[in-house]
């Protein structure tokens, strides 16, 4: 049985590491998403207009639709801070995730439990021309982590680097 | 698959469609419209008899006709299908775990069910139904693969033994070849069943309850309707006194105590383990004989429960959690092991015979945080109570959520007390649990990814929450020290790729 020492003073902790910001085209987009979002979430209660017979449905639209907004504004307003919050970074045997506003949360996957690395778009995101790259892992929870807000190039870079890691890490 | 196959085949597609005949025949006897003479009700439950052999007997023949399978260059090479033909090819090196089955008619049949999982499988599992024969054969062909697979690895590995300098992975190795074979009575394992949360048996009352409610609801939409008119006619004769209730409580308490014990002892009645060359192989059942048989390296938790009855009548509740795939989940394949204190034996096979002597490295403990995690709930629900209760003037009667309250309480500080994670050489072990003391023993190769959560009050609290996830198992510790966290989380990730820092 060995019994080796294990010193974190030569280690660059995560709490420590330079996070690398997402591109600024991600706030609009993500400020475009979360809209959209609100805006689908604001169609619902105007079903309650069709019930004829519910007494006062016009107050219960009207105030359902003002508790939708003020949320909808207060969530628009946090996005900004959400945004300078999020941010990845690249050590030498893992890539660590942050984000997180009122629950902050950084997730780090060791490259030699990576599994899979996918490069993806939704419509919003292909508006604003941006990419996310999709990590996953065996986990049970926590098995896909997503990098959001990156260009093309950015995204593909990161890919092929963690798919070159994964290759030499599991050597 | 022999002649004898079939009638398994048969027996099973019998047992099948056995609920929704016998509901059929229900609802023709208890249909109150139904204008027709008994002669010719019993004509119409004949002729539903003949169709329901007809039918078992036509399933079993596709199922047994058109399934073939053979060995060939170390594959198992399995065909099957009526219309379109699919040939499923897996290399039993790969076969991660490999489950038997032996029900009653497999018994009388001298046959019994295989199944196969390989860790990544996503597609539906395979059933073979082999006789003794067949059965030796094929394991056989498995352990030459694995021999072949496992003595090159083991060459690997002891090249990389001689490069670091330490014979550490050739010991393992060895400990992992060695092989032992552990029995269990079944008065331990009614000891086990009886230790556990007797609320379990109410879920396996409801459980059933459920299963006939929705074979009874899925053969006619008015099933239900006619069964509750039936007893609505019939409860006159069936009231009770107020005393009564309770006496029909504690009995439907015994009720389900015994139906949990049964369960759990139909289950795992004459369990023997086998532990040899890095493969545990765990066999149990009273009438129906189940097996598994799976790799040393799918184990990804040994979780061992000791309550505070089962400290008292000196046992434990061991399972070995296994990585997950498709099939799994649906199964529940987890080794579960009720009663015995064998904790130490199937923690000396998998981490080592030295593992309770493996140095400590870091260790933290949840704070009060964790307290109001786990009473969250309850102080909401007692609220909610309290204030309906004030509402309708029923004073007395708040006792109830104020109980419900400290009983809370007094679960939040004993999870308070026992949660804390350790940091070993060789493993980490998680404490958790309310009531019962829980132990759940992970490797850092298992370790799949880590993250560290705050929450509004770290600020204010320098509490944190670190999630580890591996393939089959996720524990959150609460409510730990910001700076303990942080190490925890460096020397996790450190250790889980196996290298030094």
């Amino acid at each position: 049985m060995t019994n080796r020492q294990i010193s974190l003073d030569n280690i660059d902790r995560v709490e420590n590491l330079a996070f690398a910001p997402l591109e600024k085209k991600y706030l609009k987009a993500h400020t475009a998403a979360t809209a959209l979002a609100w805006l689908g979430l604001m169609l619902l209660p105007l079903f309650i207009l069709l019930a004829d017979e519910l007494d006062g449905r016009n107050l219960i639209v009207i105030c359902a639709e003002a508790v939708l907004l003020a949320a909808g504004l207060v969530n628009l307003a946090i996005l900004p801070k959400a945004y300078a919050y999020k941010g990845y970074a690249v050590r030498e045997h893992d890539i660590t995730y942050r984000s997180g506003i009122v629950f902050p949360k950084t997730v780090t996957i060791p490259f030699c439990k990576v599994q899979q690395v996918s490069v993806r778009q939704n419509p919003v995101s292909r508006m604003f021309g941006l990419y996310a790259v999709d990590v996953v892992s065996g986990a049970q929870t926590l098995a896909e982590t997503v990098i959001p807000g990156l260009t093309q190039e950015k995204a593909e870079e990161i890919k092929s680097l963690l798919i070159e890691r994964t290759r030499n890490e599991n050597r | 698959m022999s002649g004898s196959a079939y009638w398994v085949l048969m027996a099973k597609g019998l047992r099948e469609y056995a609920s929704l005949f016998v509901i059929l025949i229900v609802l023709k006897f208890i249909d109150a419209d139904d204008q027709h003479t008994f002669m010719e009700k019993m004509r119409v439950v004949s002729l539903l008899s003949v169709g329901y052999l007809a039918l078992a007997a036509l399933t079993a023949f596709i199922s047994w006709y058109f399934k073939k399978y053979y060995i060939e260059g170390g594959k198992l090479i399995f065909i099957h299908g009526l219309l379109s033909k699919e040939t499923t090819s897996i290399p039993l090196s790969k076969v991660q775990s490999m489950r038997t089955k032996q029900g009653f008619i497999y018994r009388v049949m001298e046959m019994r069910g295989v199944l196969f999982d390989t860790l990544a499988s996503k597609s539906a599992e395979i059933e073979l139904i082999l006789d003794d024969r067949d059965w030796k054969a094929l394991m056989e062909r498995v352990e030459v693969e694995e021999a072949v697979s496992g003595s090159s690895e083991l060459s690997d590995s002891s090249e990389l033994s001689v490069a670091s300098g330490t014979s550490r992975f050739s010991e393992a190795a060895e400990e992992r070849i060695s092989g032992s074979s552990l029995s269990f009575s079944n008065s331990n394992l009614i000891k086990g069943a009886f230790c556990q949360n007797h609320l379990q048996g109410m879920a396996v009352l409801f459980a059933a309850l459920a299963a006939v409610y929705n074979t009874v609801s899925t053969v006619d939409d008015h099933a239900v309707d006619h069964i509750i008119d039936y007893v609505d006619t019939h409860a006159g004769t069936l009231s009770l006194q107020p005393s009564g209730y309770v006496v029909v409580a504690v009995a439907l308490y015994f009720f389900v105590m015994l139906l949990w014990i049964g369960k759990v002892f139909l289950r795992y009645a004459n369990m023997e383990v086998r532990i040899a060359r890095g493969q545990l192989t765990f066999e149990s059942g009273l009438i129906a004989r189940n097996s598994s048989r799976f790799s040393y390296d799918k184990i990804c938790t040994v979780y061992v429960k000791r309550n505070f009855l089962e400290q008292w009548l000196h046992g434990s509740t061991v399972m070995l959690r296994q990585a997950l795939n498709a099939t799994d989940e649906k199964k529940g394949a987890d080794v579960r092991v009720y009663g015995s204190e064998s904790a130490a034996d199937f923690l000396s096979w998998w981490l080592g015979s030295s593992y309770g002597s493996s140095p400590e490295i870091v260790s933290a403990r949840s704070g009060y945080g964790l307290m109001w995690h786990v009473m969250r709930l309850d102080i909401l629900i007692s609220l909610a109570a309290a204030v309906t209760l004030a509402c309708f003037g029923l004073y007395v009667w708040l006792a109830v959520p104020a109980a419900w309250l400290l009983i809370s309480l007094a679960k939040g500080l004993m999870a308070v007390r026992r949660g804390r994670i350790t940091l070993k050489e060789d493993y980490i072990e998680i404490h958790n649990g309310r009531f019962a003391d829980i132990r759940n023993y992970v490797k850092y190769s298992n370790v799949e990814v880590v993250r560290l959560r705050s929450t509004p009050f770290t600020p204010y609290s320098c509490r944190v929450s670190l999630t580890l996830s591996t393939n089959g198992t996720s524990f959150t510790l609460r409510s730990l020290r910001v700076e303990e966290a942080r190490e925890i989380y460096e020397l996790l990730l450190c250790n889980c790729a196996g290298r030094p820092s």
